[in-house]
């Protein structure tokens, strides 16, 4: 029998082995194919790909082509592109032409192409893209998925035999580099196509991916690395992190002109609008007005709690929308997410109500209105949301943002002005977290395992991980192998060197390991299920526990009764009543960026310009002009030379409200390290509570004098000693140690069922945290958790600038006879974790009243 | 803490423990000596140190309230393969250096040890549960009815207690008793814990720090 032959009847023996899919004829036809790889040129590959273009009504736009040509003359790179525009083609034209035009014909190609796309959502979406035009011109490359939905069935297939193009996630991916033999079935890939690249920059998972790529490109030699990003401001470095030390990136940019313009909604009376809120749902008439069916419509939230609560204010207002209206956000069932999104392809969805599980990947044609509730917070958040958004050539893209409170009036001019100057955010990567190092370690140890020579050098080809030193990594080593540098446990098991190779002590081991793979924090989700009926999604068990059987919530956009919690599922059923009450999803609030901050402080200077008489040229500011009285009649409106501290005394103590306009997490680091400098002057009881305007102080005894407070507010000398002896630090620490506990393997995750069997091994992170610092203080991963705290959350970096810039600037100390609209937030920020969400709203609205009396 | 329970004056210690001055005896639930072992056989890092402290922790114990008995209330170990030779000793070291007597109430976590029980620890006397009226001291909380003249003191849970402020959270270990049974926290330093929910007819002692607050 010829060779060829043989390939092709072990080809005929693995479709055999194949699950028959949706299209039997589609199989048949890719058998009939596969046959034989066709002899075809360079020159007429690319003649055919065009063709196909034409035929699709469509011309390839330049940075597609131009793409493709770099993919050919071998290169690496970044195609900075805004989401919907035919980058999925512009990345895997290359690869698809070369992989067509094979020298050698005749043979079948193993695994050349991987498509990593961080959303598992999308990859079904992304492999069909991709399979069109291969359907179409005949061309015998398959196309597959792999991801974590993946059935057991199919993962078997695939260890014998992987399709030419996979489209995977980043843990897929790392746990396809486990199996055994990996290294032979991926030595032939040619292209690593990452998608949405600036959503994995600056988190960990990018940092995990960026080890796995390089040990992958240690074993592929002469793959290329296509990075898929929408525009950021570090394109760069964005470049560089994707294709590894060493490599000279190529970056092509989508230059599709595009103008944004945003239009905020503004109530006929700003006495409507609120002066503190998150939900926007006081604004509902404005916004239903802007709404109409025969237009398509995606109605952004924040959050996904607000994405329910006002898919049902809108159906109430308009029940006669309800077949086409849905609601879309990452914590619903798949099945349901997919029968949404086809909705909007087909057009038989008119409205969506989303959260930013829509403003990523999923290809769908624009819609002609795009509604934002709330401020995005960024700037570049705003650009991708717009990125939705219909768009005329010759006329600007709309996107309408409706405020959820007076502030954000504000915030939404300020937006304006940052995009007028073409500014926006960076992704800032991480800086060689030891904890996905760790994991790093342990992927690599299943098997054979690994020689730590080789690892350390394909390690340190990652640009986040080029300066961890020898120390580090010793440590690291020393880590997997004997639980620790520092302190010698004899017991401790898990991996073992083996002729100078680093591996799994057990395949007991391995496999606990295998389950722990990837850096996503798998919350106690709660499935939520209609008795006897389909699963509605996932909710958090926090929200679970405060539920009574027989309590009626809405979730999903249905109202449903909590009927009984059974194996970590909420049963269900429908309910008739009304609920007023929407699932609740733990999350943060989103910070303003620094950018946004920025813009937000010359527009308060220019609300005090407007009050002065000048000519604001802003319908925002004209609209807040009433508010803005009241704000310079009480106190006064900081210019940008001035920070702008209020004090009053009221029944509760005294009060310390300071504006600062650099987001909440900066703000409450700021206002915890000021509590503690002034009661370290005065015993004294200090509350703060933060928001992304500023923060407030709450203390039974005076706060402190004029100088007092604002040396505490911008001393630089003992910065950082203070911030780690105020009070809130080591709670954030034990936080960000959850996250790294969880990475490094620290704690058994496994799946709900394993957890029940392995009952022995359960440990809390917040637990494992004390037992840290009791006994082994200095511990590296320890230290990471401070780090983190001080990096990424009250990003000191910032708040150092911000206490400098107040330092040089003149401080308004005000004392204030009762709150001010600026005050107002800040004191129902304080007040409100005493109270359910409803009725603040409506203690709200009452306070308002009395405070503009 | 001292609370009356059957006419019977008993201390709620902040060292996570239970003493009983009529009859000199100190009782702790679960201690899960050699956990930290067990975690370590299976790759998970845990300090050997944590169970040296413990079994110190109560020395300490023993002398400052003056007890002549100790009672261990089930789950003396945390697991058959985490019980070393090192852990072996050092409990046979606390035992001899301790001059009263030692029960141990067995727990689901001592199933394995009730057969193999090492030879250094034979002056500690094994049993299912102990009864001295109008007490009876067993592993596991009693369900459904029982004898009503008989108060249970029990273990297992590791109860614990959620408080929150706004943001701030934390969780205190705690002792949840009732008319029928009180529930002992867990001695061990390292031993997590479950939130216990609010019931009307049960009262709450969380230990902060080195004192007792009834919720």
């Amino acid at each position: 029998m010829s060779s060829s032959a043989k390939v092709l009847r072990g080809i005929q023996r693995l479709n055999r082995m194949r699950p028959p899919r949706q299209r039997p004829d589609a199989e048949e036809q890719a058998r009939a194919r596969r046959k034989a790889w066709p002899t075809l040129s360079r020159e007429e590959a690319w003649k055919q790909w065009n063709e196909w273009f034409d035929r699709q009504g469509w011309s390839p736009f330049p940075f597609q082509v131009e793409a493709w040509q770099a993919f050919d003359a071998g290169r690496s790179g970044l195609v900075a592109v805004p989401t919907g525009s035919g980058k999925t083609y512009a990345a895997v034209g290359g690869p698809l032409l070369s992989l067509i035009a094979r020298p050698i014909a005749g043979h079948q190609p193993p695994l050349t192409s991987l498509y990593i796309t961080p959303l598992k959502a999308l990859a079904r979406d992304i492999a069909q893209a991709i399979q069109r035009p291969l359907d179409d011109l005949g061309w015998p490359i398959d196309v597959d998925l792999r991801t974590g939905d993946t059935t057991s069935t199919a993962r078997r297939k695939f260890k014998e035999r992987l399709p030419h193009v996979l489209v995977t996630t980043p843990e897929s991916l790392a746990i396809l580099l486990t199996d055994q033999g990996w290294e032979d079935r991926m030595r032939a890939v040619q292209a690593i196509i990452l998608d949405e690249w600036h959503e994995l920059l600056g988190t960990k998972r990018g940092s995990l991916l960026e080890l796995t790529l390089a040990r992958l490109r240690a074993v592929a030699a002469g793959v290329r690395v296509w990075a898929l990003s929408a525009t950021i401001a570090n394109l760069e470095e964005a470049a560089s992190i994707a294709v590894g030390s060493g490599l000279d990136p190529t970056i092509i940019r989508a230059d599709i002109p595009r103008h944004i313009r945003i239009h905020c909604l503004l109530p006929e009376s700003i006495q409507r609008c609120p002066w503190f809120g998150y939900s926007g749902l006081s604004l509902l008439p404005e916004v239903v007005r802007q709404i109409n069916p025969d237009q398509s419509t995606l109605l952004f939230t924040n959050t996904r709690s607000h994405a329910e609560r006002w898919y049902q204010a809108i159906l109430e207002a308009k029940p006669e929308w309800s077949t086409v209206m849905a609601l879309h956000h990452g914590s619903l069932d798949q099945d349901e997410r997919q029968r949404v999104e086809d909705g909007i392809k087909s057009g038989a969805l008119r409205l969506v109500v989303a959260t930013s599980s829509l403003d990523l990947g999923v290809d769908f044609p624009p819609v002609e209105n795009v509604i934002q509730i709330g401020s995005a917070k960024s700037i570049a958040r705003a650009v991708q949301r717009a990125g939705r958004a219909f768009h005329r050539p010759g006329e600007d893209t709309l996107v309408q943002l409706c405020p959820t409170n007076v502030m954000e009036i504000l915030e939404a001019s300020a937006l304006r002005q940052g995009m007028q100057d073409g500014v926006l955010e960076e992704r800032t990567p991480l800086e060689k977290p030891l904890d996905v190092l760790v994991q790093c370690l342990l992927n690599a140890s299943f098997n054979e395992g690994f020689d730590p020579a080789d690892l350390y050098r394909q390690v340190r080809s990652a640009v986040s991980f080029r300066t961890v030193t020898d120390d580090e990594w010793s440590w690291a080593l020393a880590f997997i192998r004997s639980g620790g540098a520092l302190s010698s446990y004899p017991e401790f098991r898990k991996v073992e060197v083996v002729g100078g190779r680093y591996r799994f002590v057990s395949t007991e081991a391995a496999r606990r390991h295998k389950m722990n793979i990837g850096t996503i924090l798998s919350d106690s989700g709660v499935t939520v299920q209609v008795r006897g009926g389909a699963r509605l999604g996932m909710i958090d068990e926090t929200f679970v526990a405060k539920l009574r059987p027989g309590d009626v919530t809405q979730f999903g956009g249905r109202t449903v009764q909590f009927l009984q919690m059974r194996d970590m599922t909420a049963y269900v059923k429908p309910a008739r009543q009304r609920s007023p009450v929407a699932a609740v999803w733990s999350g943060t609030i989103l910070p303003l960026s620094v950018q946004l901050s920025f813009y937000l402080r010359r527009e308060v200077d220019r609300l005090r310009q407007a009050v002065e008489g000048f000519n604001s040229r802003s319908p925002e500011i004209d609209a807040l002009l009433s508010i803005a009285r009241l704000q310079s009649s009480r106190s006064r409106i900081p210019s940008t030379a001035q920070t702008l501290i209020e004090t009053c005394r009221t029944a509760e103590g005294h009060h310390g409200f300071v504006y600062t306009w650099e987001g909440w997490s900066v703000n409450e680091g700021l206002g915890h390290l000021v509590a503690y400098r002034l009661s370290r002057l005065r015993p004294n009881t200090i509350a703060v509570s933060a928001t992304n305007y500023g923060f407030e102080l709450l203390s039974t005894e005076p706060l402190g004098s004029d100088r007092e407070i604002g040396q505490a507010l911008t001393t630089l000398d003992g910065l950082e000693e203070d911030i780690h002896a105020s009070q809130n630090f080591p709670e954030l620490a034990r936080r960000a140690f959850r996250e790294i506990a969880r990475v490094a393997g620290l704690i058994y995750q496994g799946t709900p069922s394993a957890r029940k069997t392995a009952r022995h091994l359960q440990m809390s992170a917040s637990l494992l945290f004390d037992v840290f610092r009791q006994y082994e203080p200095s511990h590296p991963l320890l230290a990471q958790a401070f780090r983190e705290v001080h990096d990424r959350q009250l990003q000191i970096d910032r708040l150092r600038g911000l206490m400098r810039r107040m330092g040089e600037q003149e401080l308004l100390i005000v004392p204030i006879p009762r709150l001010t609209p600026f005050a107002f937030p800040l004191y129902v920020e304080r007040i409100k974790s005493r109270l359910s969400t409803e009725k603040l709203e409506q203690r709200v609205a009452r306070l308002q009243r009395e405070v503009f009396r | 803490m001292r609370i009356r329970i059957r006419n019977e004056c008993v201390a709620l210690l902040p060292e996570r423990a239970v003493f009983w001055p009529t009859h000199s005896l100190l009782v702790v639930a679960d201690c899960h000596l050699g956990k930290a072992e067990t975690f370590q056989q299976q790759g998970f890092w845990l300090p050997s140190q944590s169970g040296q402290q413990d079994l110190t922790r109560l020395s300490a114990l023993v002398l400052s309230v003056g007890a002549q008995h100790v009672l261990f209330l089930g789950d003396l170990v945390h697991s058959l393969s985490g019980l070393t030779d090192a852990v072996v000793a050092k409990f046979a070291r606390w035992l001899h250096e301790f001059s009263g007597s030692v029960r141990v109430v067995l727990g689901n976590h001592d199933a394995g040890l009730a057969r193999r029980w090492p030879k250094e620890w034979v002056k500690a006397e094994r049993c299912d549960q102990v009864t001295i009226a109008p007490f009876r001291f067993k592993h596991q909380p009693i369900e459904g009815t029982v004898e009503a003249d008989t108060f249970y003191w029990v273990g297992h849970v590791h109860p614990m207690i959620q408080l929150a402020q706004g943001p701030d959270r934390v969780r205190l270990p705690a002792f949840v008793i009732n008319d029928r049974q009180g529930v002992l926290p867990a001695f061990s330093s390292v031993s997590g814990g479950y939130d216990v929910p609010l019931r009307p007819d049960e009262r709450r002692f969380a230990i902060g720090g080195d004192r007792i607050y009834e919720l």
